[in-house]
């Protein structure tokens, strides 16, 4: 190791922030984290390379049943459709299918990955703005469950049934206005604006497709609950309506997702894992929402919940190895790690929780992380606390099992490779480390170049 | 007596006759089938014009009911006829053809009948019991009285006369002395008759006729041949009623029977002097009195136990023997209500029946339920406050349909730890489900409650939240059942039915199950589109094409609802028939009578009960009657020594998993043959428009039947018929 280290380095003054401003500060009290489940980091890094993606199938299994438990001791119909598009390595779906948890989609690709896990199509509920006629043909003859975005899609889904001679089920995606949460009017028909309504009677009158389902989805990673309330009673009050307008009784109601994880946003003062709601918060303000349903108690819609982000996220785990040591003019020390915001795309959204994974020594001192990308944009984490680290020594990232593995590109480097602990300790790959092969798979040389 | 055995065929008039006299000769051995009937027919031709008379006289039954309006099916069952026929019978052995003899006849038969429906209208609608033999014990006697006042010459039929039968022949010809042919070879007819009605009813017919024997033999010489028969047949009526009939057969139901004979015996021995003093016969006056008295008497009981009353479809002492044990394991037999899961979600229970903590003496029958973390542990955070508790504040349901008798609100909450033992129940809600049957729910959260004494609930309607009030030291639910409604009344059998028990490695449908510490329940979570699956569309046929060896055979099978509102499966080849029901997310089929070549056979052994729960894992146990699934000479021979043998139903083991988008049901019985494959193996596919295809493999004798109507090829499997018809 010492062979690694620069035989000298100019003594810099270090200001001692021991015991900073913010009574949160994790500086004083770093405490490395060795293993994952029993499983050292080490022995993860020697089998499988680093960097290394490792998942946590105990974390996940449990924060599946804490959401689970959370909804169905107050509801009693709850459907958990796992968000395909936050994570679709084929060995987390399945893990989540066992556990129950349905299939939802946003593209045809995706359809054909739920598929490939064993969903039964009728157990896919089909979301996005754009999907194709091949798309719909597909989901109709399956029986999935497909949520019509916008006009557009509405006549082509119809033209499409009756091409078919069937008469699916189908729900409206539903966009409306929460108190503290930007509205995301992008996505399906506007409530407030009476378009909901409007789309409702152009449904009825094109009477080839069924309602089955309403649904919305106000946000990503929203901190609240007050907002989940509201949207659970907004659909709850547009479903009386329908009742009593038009005599349609919806199978579900779809709050779709949006639930904090356990990260800290960049312009969240409050560490993620005290600032975001339980889980039982967010089941009891939708439930309260829920009560405005003015339906038999026996005879209750399914509520649907389309979590993504806060059942994975706090399960995946990325282990970096330092690379070397940098330090900047302006006194700050820089790490630059074996991997990048190309592999941990949520880089850009927060401030990931990151410690080493051996005991650390040294006093503390202001330390900027960095990716190993030649591209200014590659910085891993911002300016923290953190002790001194040798290259070859290791980092780890919590929270990270939410959108990286889908979100992450090739780009400069090769994409790492994903393995997965157990309950029982064992542990095995989810994906391998990508090779030249993969990525130049997909070329072709045109006969001139050759 | 009941319309059970009966399934739809040709309703031609010469059908209702054959079919309405054929019975009546059944009934007399408390059957329905026509092929005894039938025996019983040629057993009573060994004395032609004994015979003949009895034939004229069923018919003469049928014409009568037919014109004066009675219901049809009744009349096809034989009720109005089987009086009639023992009087023209025993006019047969008595007068020879002539004028007297056709107005005596005619006279009696009429008599018969309106003193059938009479007794029938005033016995089975006030008391509940059977008519018997009473008419003809009445209008006999008169016949008698006409006779011998008329000083017509009762001109024994000639074979009556010359018949001395051997001594070891006697019990036989007792038999037959009950269709007025007491000739040793009708009585051998009479008995292939009960051997093929009922094996047990054999057994218990031929214990009356030993304890006849016995008797006779202690009386001494005091008894004249015609006692003795008349002993004979009423003594083996009376065990053959109550030990199979009345009674599902077991040992009780057999001592209960040796019992009721020898009462019959007394009575018989007892009246014989008196009844040869007023020169009346005692015929089967005994038999009637005994059963009458015997039924009346053992309904006195507290509990319907040993022996079961059956209380259910009458059919051969087989079937109530069968029908019992597979009900009791399927279902359970403490309650007529079904318990369900007083919370939502999946909860622990944390005090089960005889709890160490406060589930004892008077109170021992009850369960506590607490919510686990995946951690196993019952609190979030410190658990220092009672909000901290997963269970705390979460619905409390009601177990069943009911109303509710009391509710108590205004107890504070303990904190963690400490207990109120002054309100110990806490807050509560008490439902009563039937008479005598309440569910109490206690230490309910204060201000939580949403229901008022007297209203009325349905099963899984909340009716508060839990709480942590009373003797409770932490949040948790107390459920207890009781037989009066006060609050805290002493517990009586505690059970839930048709829960989900979760385990690591499968999700389990319990039909009845008493909670030990430790098992996680929770409701059926009913997914819409498998229950859709599973529930037939009534009217709609569905016709499958069902193999036979080498062959295949098209069968249609319609879904039906009666005027009882009780769901069937109805053959329309075969004219089989199965009872279902399909509701709160559990197919279940409860009988399947009629041609074993049926579709509907297969279809109960493989759909025996479905859980139409939201987790494809799903597993569950059912027990089917054994007794199909013998081969015919083993069930015979197995059948007269069944009633000891306790419940021996075929124990299968179901699990629904999916196909892409087909739903599967597969199942296999816990009996394996010596290769250790299992005796019965079965397997259903449901597609969206239900039952697709079945597969029953019993003994390695493989059979399966395809839906024909039905396209797997378009979209959501769409019947054929939809699909030309938009």
């Amino acid at each position: 190791m010492n062979d690694l280290l620069p035989a000298y380095e100019r003594p810099v003054l270090v200001r001692h922030a021991r015991g900073a401003m913010n009574k949160f500060s994790r500086a004083a009290s770093m405490q490395p984290a060795t293993e994952l489940d029993g499983v050292p980091y080490d022995r993860l890094l020697e089998a499988y390379g680093s960097p290394l993606f490792a998942f946590s199938e105990r974390t996940l299994v449990q924060t599946y049943r804490q959401l689970e438990d959370a909804f169905a001791t107050r509801w009693p119909r709850v459907r958990i459709a796992w968000s395909y598009k936050t994570n679709y390595l084929d060995g987390i779906c399945r893990l989540l299918h066992q556990q129950g948890a349905w299939a939802e989609v946003v593209s045809g690709f995706e359809y054909d990955k739920a598929v490939r896990n064993g969903v039964p199509e009728s157990r896919i509920h089909f979301n996005g703005p754009a999907k194709s006629e091949a798309d719909l043909d597909k989901a109709f003859r399956g029986d999935a469950i497909v949520h019509l975005d916008h006009f557009d899609e509405l006549a082509l889904a119809e033209r499409v049934a009756r091409r078919l001679g069937v008469r699916p089920g189908v729900a409206l995606r539903l966009n409306l206005a929460t108190d503290g949460v930007p509205a995301w009017t992008r996505f399906g028909f506007n409530l407030e604006s009476g378009e909901a309504l409007s789309a409702v009677r152009r449904l009825i009158a094109g009477d080839v497709l069924q309602l089955v389902g309403l649904h919305c989805h106000i946000g990503t990673f929203i901190p609240e609950v007050g907002p989940y309330q509201q949207a659970a009673r907004k659909l709850a009050l547009f479903a009386n309506l329908l009742r009593a307008d038009h005599g349609i009784t919806v199978d579900f109601l779809d709050l779709g997702g949006g639930f904090a994880s356990h990260n800290t946003l960049k312009a969240q003062y409050l560490p993620g894992t005290e600032a975001s709601p339980t889980f039982a918060r967010y089941a009891e303000a939708i439930v309260d929402g829920l009560e405005a349903l003015d339906v038999d108690p026996l005879e209750r819609p399914t509520l649907v919940l389309e979590t993504g982000r806060a059942l994975v996220d706090d399960a995946g785990h990325l282990v970096t190895t330092v690379v070397a040591n940098k330090r900047l003019p302006d006194g700050r020390r820089a790490l630059v790690l074996d991997a990048g915001v190309n592999s941990l795309f949520t880089a850009f959204w927060y401030k990931h929780d990151v410690v080493p994974t051996a005991p650390v020594h040294g006093i503390p001192e202001p330390t900027i992380l960095y990716g190993p990308l030649c591209m200014n944009i590659d910085c891993m984490r911002d300016t923290l606390q953190f002790p001194p680290m040798s290259p070859g020594e290791h980092l780890v990232f919590h929270h990270v099992g939410a959108y990286n593995v889908t979100q992450w590109m090739q780009f400069i480097t090769y994409r790492p490779a994903v393995c997965l602990v157990g309950q029982d300790g064992q542990h095995a790959l989810l994906r391998r480390r990508e090779t030249l092969d993969d990525v130049a798979g997909c070329e072709e040389l045109p006969a001139w170049i050759g | 007596m009941d319309r059970v055995g009966e399934t739809p065929g040709t309703r031609g008039v010469l059908d209702d006759i054959a079919q309405a006299c054929l019975r009546s000769y059944a009934q007399i051995l408390f059957s329905r089938s026509l092929g005894v009937g039938g025996l019983l027919v040629l057993a009573t031709l060994v004395v032609p014009r004994v015979g003949l008379t009895g034939m004229l006289a069923v018919l003469g039954a049928w014409g009568v009911a037919t014109a004066l309006g009675y219901d049809p099916s009744t009349v096809r069952s034989g009720l109005y006829g089987y009086n009639a026929l023992l009087v023209g019978l025993g006019i047969g052995a008595l007068l020879a053809p002539g004028p007297p003899m056709v107005f005596v006849l005619v006279a009696a038969v009429v008599a018969s009948v309106a003193l059938t429906a009479a007794l029938h209208a005033l016995l089975s609608v006030h008391l509940r019991l059977p008519v018997y033999t009473l008419p003809f014990l009445v209008v006999f006697p008169a016949v008698l009285g006409v006779i011998h006042g008329a000083g017509w010459t009762a001109s024994a039929a000639p074979a009556l006369v010359a018949d001395v039968a051997p001594n070891w022949l006697a019990p036989l010809s007792a038999l037959g002395a009950l269709f007025f042919v007491p000739q040793a070879e009708a009585g051998l007819v009479v008995l292939a008759a009960l051997v093929v009605h009922s094996r047990i009813a054999t057994v218990l017919g031929a214990l009356g006729l030993v304890v006849a024997q016995a008797a006779v033999v202690l009386v001494g010489s005091g008894a004249s041949t015609d006692v003795a028969q008349t002993l004979g047949f009423n003594v083996a009526l009376v065990c053959v009623g109550l030990g199979g009939v009345w009674f599902v057969p077991s040992t009780a139901s057999f001592v209960v029977a040796l019992a009721g004979a020898a009462v019959a015996a007394l009575l018989t021995l007892g009246l014989a002097p008196l009844s040869a003093r007023l020169g009346v016969p005692l015929l089967v006056l005994p038999f009637n009195v005994t059963m009458l008295v015997g039924l009346l008497a053992m309904r006195q009981r507290v509990r319907d136990g040993a022996p079961k009353a059956v209380d259910f479809l009458v059919g051969t002492p087989e079937q109530h023997l069968h029908h019992h044990h597979t009900r009791v394991a399927r279902f359970g037999s403490d309650y007529l209500q079904r318990f369900r899961a007083p919370f939502h979600g999946v909860w622990t229970c944390t005090q089960g029946v005889d709890g160490p903590t406060t589930h004892q003496g008077p109170w021992a029958q009850a369960a506590d339920f607490e919510v686990l973390g995946p951690d196993g542990l019952p609190y979030a955070g410190e658990g220092a406050r009672v909000e901290d508790f997963h269970c705390y504040g979460m619905p409390v349901l009601a177990v069943a349909d009911g109303t509710v008798v009391h509710v108590v609100d205004g107890v504070a909450d303990n904190p963690v730890g400490a207990v109120d033992t002054v309100a110990n129940w806490g807050n509560l809600v008490v439902v009563q489900h039937g008479p005598g049957v309440y569910s109490l729910l206690a230490h309910l959260q204060p201000g939580s409650m949403v229901v008022k004494a007297g209203q009325v609930v349905r099963r899984g309607e909340p009716l508060g939240r839990c709480g942590s009030s009373g003797r409770s030291p932490r949040p948790h639910l107390h459920l207890q059942l009781q037989a009066t409604a006060r609050p805290g009344d002493a517990t009586i059998a505690f059970q839930l039915h048709d829960v989900v028990t979760v385990h690591a490695d499968r999700q389990e449908l319990v039909g009845t199950v008493v909670p030990a510490v430790g098992d996680r329940l929770r409701n059926l979570h009913v997914d819409t589109s498998v229950a859709r699956r599973l529930d037939p569309v009534l009217g709609e046929p569905m016709t499958f094409s069902v193999s036979h060896g080498d062959h295949a055979v098209t069968e249609t099978v319609v879904p039906e609802l009666d005027l009882l509102g009780a769901s069937w499966l109805r053959s329309q080849e075969l004219g089989a028939a199965l009872s279902y029901l399909a509701r709160d997310g559990l197919f279940t089929v409860y009988d399947v009578l009629g041609s074993s070549a049926s579709v509907l056979h297969l279809w109960r052994t493989a759909l025996s009960r479905v859980p139409a729960d939201h987790r494809d894992e799903v597993v569950w146990t059912d027990h089917l009657p054994l007794r199909g699934y013998l081969p015919a000479p083993v069930r015979w021979l197995l059948d007269p020594i069944s009633p000891f043998l306790g419940p021996r139903g075929l124990t299968m083991r179901y699990r629904r998993t999916r196909e892409g988008n087909l739903v599967v049901v597969q199942g296999r019985s816990d009996t394996t043959d010596r290769r250790g494959v299992p005796r019965v193996q079965t397997r259903a596919t449901l597609g969206p428009e239900g039952v697709r295809q079945l597969s029953v493999s019993v003994g390695g004798t493989l059979r399966v039947a395809v839906r024909e109507d039905v396209d797997a090829r378009t979209p959501q499997g769409q019947s054929v018929r939809t699909r030309e018809a938009s």
